[in-house]
């Protein structure tokens, strides 16, 4: 199945740069300038993926962003940010404005690639189950490389050998492995955790993937983190 | 040399002592003399009666001649004796007015004995009072020309925060135009409310308060940024406020330069960025259509790896032109736990690598400080430790509190640095090359970065290590 991405860069170079390897991938790819251009397209046609530069003369990519967002039609399209900045607060902001993923410039192309497919490998993910957030989760198991996780009885197991989670660490497990190939920022990871009986504040949500990591044992690199930011689950690992 | 003046003086005080010490002694003298004589005549000798009634009339009579004399010696006396005294009391009048001139200075003969020395004695008065005058005049303008060339308003008030001074600068400050503000309550001319506040609070804690207001001017009607000062002043025994002082620094044009060098940052980020992106984008591009030509992939190798070096130092350079542009170092409650933990859980993947074991010790929980800026420390002096350090070493990770500073220490077992770099490695792109290992990616900026971070701060950071002993590098920042 071809995907279809739009780029949006204002820099010419750096737009052909991502053209070439979005099509290398075997992807159809539309590159336009400006958010303007951008948002009538995205009226006309349907994309898996937008890569958004964030500083655009006119509308900036966080606006973009915020602005997709809000559109139903549009709630399965992946958004990659594309930034010269590199400060914490900036690609927070970046990623509380919607998109799922950021790449810092100069960025190496093997990256770009990797948090392409990641993000598309989601977005076919949740197309095959169209409305999972509305229907009840019908899947009682996860499975996922050496990893499985049973949501029914809350048990995890990895390489057929359970393992003794938690019940914070296996909320946070499963809130992971919704969320892969997606960066989670530390707020919105608390956000995902916080319920019935499990309580997560501030910075001890990082004692807790602390723990986690060390019971994935060889694994452990499943979360990788993003320094500042949070974490970023990884897909192509499993 | 007695003026004319002088001749004129009587001293009525002398005059009155004089005078009763005559009459008081021809009445004892009288007295004696008449009960002496009663007692010598034998009153029943016919005519004693007669005589006695003749020497009281004879004693009433020289009494009165007597006393008349005893009068005329007793003006003559005084004036004889105790005029200089007018003229030392017309000197000393004159002093007091300050008219006294240096050219009548000796007024009293010096043949006249103390009254000469009173003289001199005054004469010294004089000259010393003079001085200490000229002295007060000369500091008084000194300061005066200080004040009024200031291009800080300078204004002082007193304990009950009436204005009691003013430079020319400060009169623009106002809203209307310079006519006489003082004596005027600091609420009825100034109404920037956090600049009554520091005044209150100086007074009233008797400690100088620092404050930033912002002001529209009516001279030229902008808006100007003002770093205010405010410090109490104190009578002799230092006991009790007498006022206050406050020093209003016009900061704006150093707001206006500093406005445009954080711009110069965010500019200069996204303009060096972009070109390195397009370089190494492309370059992957070249090469990986190069796969099978062997020879290429070394040079590939290595401009990749300058092209990584480079593109770090970009970032470090930003990153310190940001520290020391850094327009309000915000200082907030701080958990040092939670905040240590997470850049350690950041920096899991580096220290998983190279096996080190890392311990933290807290002796403090929480501290008043900026954030971001902490975090810079902590980071790059971890990340160093990770670093430099053999695979396997041990890091120890101190926060605590002594003499009003907050103290981070961060040890670690490795090589150690020697003494003669020691002083210099805080310099910018200042690096230990002999011996060390070329594929440790330092850009030379991260302990620069540390430094400008603490001093931002307004502390400090120091090494102590010796080859083979590992290196402790220790950060003070003042509460």
């Amino acid at each position: 199945m071809s995907n279809r991405i739009l780029i949006v860069e204002d820099e010419v170079d750096i737009g052909k740069l991502l053209v070439m390897q979005v099509e290398s991938m075997g992807s159809t790819v539309d590159h336009v300038k400006s958010g303007e251009e951008a948002l009538s397209l995205l009226n006309r046609q349907t994309y898996d993926l937008i890569i958004l530069d964030w500083m655009l003369p006119g509308m900036s990519g966080v606006e973009i962003a915020q602005l997709v967002r809000r559109m139903d039609s549009l709630s399965h399209m992946a958004i990659l940010m594309v930034t010269a900045k590199s400060d914490p607060e900036s690609l927070i902001q970046g990623l509380e404005s919607g998109a799922d993923d950021f790449l810092s410039k100069p960025f190496s192309v093997g990256v770009l690639k990797a948090r392409i497919g990641s993000l598309l490998r989601r977005v076919s993910r949740s197309s095959q189950v169209p409305h999972s957030k509305d229907v009840k989760d019908p899947v009682d198991d996860l499975k996922i490389g050496p990893l499985r996780v049973s949501l029914k009885t809350y048990k995890a197991f990895l390489d057929g050998e359970m393992m003794n989670l938690t019940p914070s660490e296996f909320k946070l497990l499963t809130t992971m492995l919704e969320y892969r190939g997606r960066v989670l920022t530390r707020a919105k990871l608390i956000e995902e955790v916080q319920g019935e009986g499990i309580s997560v504040i501030g910075r001890t949500v990082d004692t807790h993937v602390f723990g986690l990591r060390k019971k994935l044992g060889p694994h452990a690199d499943l979360i990788e983190t993003v320094r500042g930011v949070g974490y970023r689950v990884r897909d192509d690992f499993f | 040399m007695i003026s004319f003046k002088s001749v004129r003086f009587l001293s009525w005080s002398a005059f009155r002592w004089l005078f009763s010490f005559y009459i008081l002694s021809l009445l004892i003298t009288g007295s004696v003399l008449r009960v002496f004589i009663y007692k010598s005549i034998n009153l029943e000798q016919p005519g004693s009666r007669d005589f006695l009634g003749r020497l009281d009339e004879f004693l009433v009579y020289s009494f009165w001649s007597l006393g008349f004399v005893a009068f005329l010696f007793s003006i003559l006396f005084a004036w004889l004796f105790f005029s200089p005294l007018g003229v030392l009391i017309a000197k000393a009048k004159s002093i007091r007015r300050g008219s006294f001139s240096k050219k009548d200075s000796a007024v009293i003969k010096e043949s006249r004995g103390e009254w000469y020395q009173l003289d001199l004695a005054l004469n010294k008065i004089s000259k010393d009072l003079k001085q200490r005058k000229a002295d007060v005049a000369k500091e008084r303008s000194e300061l005066e020309a200080v004040i009024t060339a200031a291009n800080d308003a300078i204004l002082a008030v007193d304990r009950e925060m009436s204005i009691r001074y003013y430079n020319a600068p400060m009169a623009h400050m106002f809203d209307q135009k310079d006519e006489g503000h003082w004596g005027k309550k600091l609420k009825e001319v100034i109404r920037n409310q956090t600049v009554l506040e520091a005044f209150s609070n100086a007074l009233q804690n008797q400690t100088p308060q620092f404050i930033q207001v912002s002001q529209e001017l009516a001279v030229d009607s902008n808006v100007h940024y003002f770093q205010v000062s405010v410090s109490p002043f104190f009578d002799e025994k230092k006991s009790k406020t007498r006022g206050a002082v406050a020093i209003f620094h016009d900061i704006t044009e150093h707001k206006k330069i500093e406005k445009i060098r954080v711009d110069f940052v965010a500019n200069a980020s996204h303009e060096l960025k972009t070109p390195l992106t397009s370089i190494q984008g492309f370059l992957s591009v070249i090469r990986d259509s190069c796969v099978d030509k062997k020879e290429l992939q070394e040079s590939f190798d290595i401009v990749e790896n300058n092209l990584e070096r480079l593109n770090r130092l970009v970032v470090d350079l930003l990153e310190l032109s940001k520290i020391e542009s850094l327009e309000n170092v915000k200082r907030e409650d701080l958990n040092i736990k939670d905040m240590t933990e997470t850049i350690l859980s950041d920096l899991g993947q580096e220290i998983r690598a190279k096996g080190h074991t890392i311990s933290c010790e807290y002796l403090i929980e929480i501290t008043k400080t900026s954030k971001e800026l902490v975090e810079h420390i902590m980071i790059n002096l971890i990340e160093n430790a990770i670093k430099y350090c053999p695979p396997g070493s041990q890091i120890k990770i101190k926060w605590l509190h002594d003499h009003g500073f907050t103290l981070l220490k961060v040890k670690d077992n490795g090589p150690g640095i020697e003494s003669y770099h020691q002083r210099r490695i805080f310099e910018r792109f200042y690096r230990i090359r002999e011996g060390g290992d070329p594929s440790i990616g330092g850009t030379g900026l991260g302990l620069s970065i540390v430094r400008n971070s603490a001093q931002r701060l307004g502390g400090h950071v120091d090494v102590k290590s010796a080859p083979g002993l590992g290196s402790e590098f220790i950060c003070y920042l003042p509460d």
